[in-house]
């Protein structure tokens, strides 16, 4: 498996971290509790398009958004997190 | 403060040649970190002969090498404290062990390194995984790769080094 870095191209899997779900990059208000705790323990397990977090641990260092497809394992989007 | 004697990561290690590879430590110079972007910085940087790289792109100036270590930053290899007023610089010069292979190093490295180094040359850097540790390689002149692995890390990247030339080396002695 290989993910093409905004920054560095294309790269080994081994350089990456896996973080877990985009979901993480949105927070829910501060005292809403179900809101938190959906977002701390509820995801989704979809078969197809999935958008997940990873970072580039041996590279450039940089939070990733990555899409695939957990059906075909079609890497589409591989985009920084940054700004 | 008392004067101190500075030492490089492998101090007192002799150059090791083999299979037409030469595997050595480089003097121990100066080298800041760079971060930051701006009309400030390029003007700062261009007293120096230097651009902030482009990614995966280092150059030599006049005051000293440049090098892309990420987003919005860059190692320069020389005086950086020029710089300090128009970017976040840090004093790096002993937070790092700085090898240099000469000769064939694409073969060496495709031993240790998960990148596809063929064509790679003058004016291009990496940052990558070396074995397991985190490095920078870069290129400044042909046939020559500089390598930064944290200092901490000086001895085993030498001694992975060291093996891979080792294998390529035994290798071209039984004609494979």
């Amino acid at each position: 498996m290989r993910l093409t870095c905004p920054l560095c191209g294309p790269r080994d899997r081994r350089e990456f971290y896996y973080s877990g779900s985009a979901d993480y990059l949105t927070r829910p208000a501060t005292d809403d509790a179900a809101g938190w705790d959906n977002h701390l323990h509820l995801r989704d397990n979809p078969a197809g398009e999935t958008r997940d977090l990873w970072y580039h641990e041996t590279g450039c260092a940089q939070w990733l958004l990555v899409t695939r497809d957990t059906v075909t394992h079609v890497i589409s989007k591989v985009e920084l997190v940054a700004k | 403060m008392p004067n101190l004697i500075a030492k490089s990561a492998l101090f007192g290690q002799a150059p090791l040649t083999l299979g037409g590879v030469t595997l050595a430590e480089a003097p121990l110079g100066e080298m800041f970190s760079v971060a930051g972007q701006g009309k400030a910085l390029d003007k700062a940087l261009g007293k120096l002969g230097l651009v902030m790289p482009a990614p995966n792109s280092c150059a030599v100036g006049t005051g000293g090498v440049i090098v892309w270590t990420g987003r919005d930053q860059a190692f320069l290899l020389g005086d950086g404290s020029t710089l300090a007023e128009v970017a976040a610089v840090t004093d790096q010069s002993d937070g790092w062990a700085h090898l240099t292979l000469e000769g064939d190093f694409v073969a060496v490295l495709a031993r240790l390194v998960p990148v596809d180094l063929r064509g790679f040359g003058v004016g291009q850097a990496l940052r990558v995984g070396l074995g397991h540790m985190q490095a920078v390689i870069f290129c400044t002149a042909a046939a020559r790769a500089d390598l930064l692995v944290f200092r901490s890390m000086a001895r085993t990247a030498w001694d992975e080094i060291a093996h891979a030339m080792q294998h390529l080396a035994a290798r071209r002695v039984v004609g494979l």
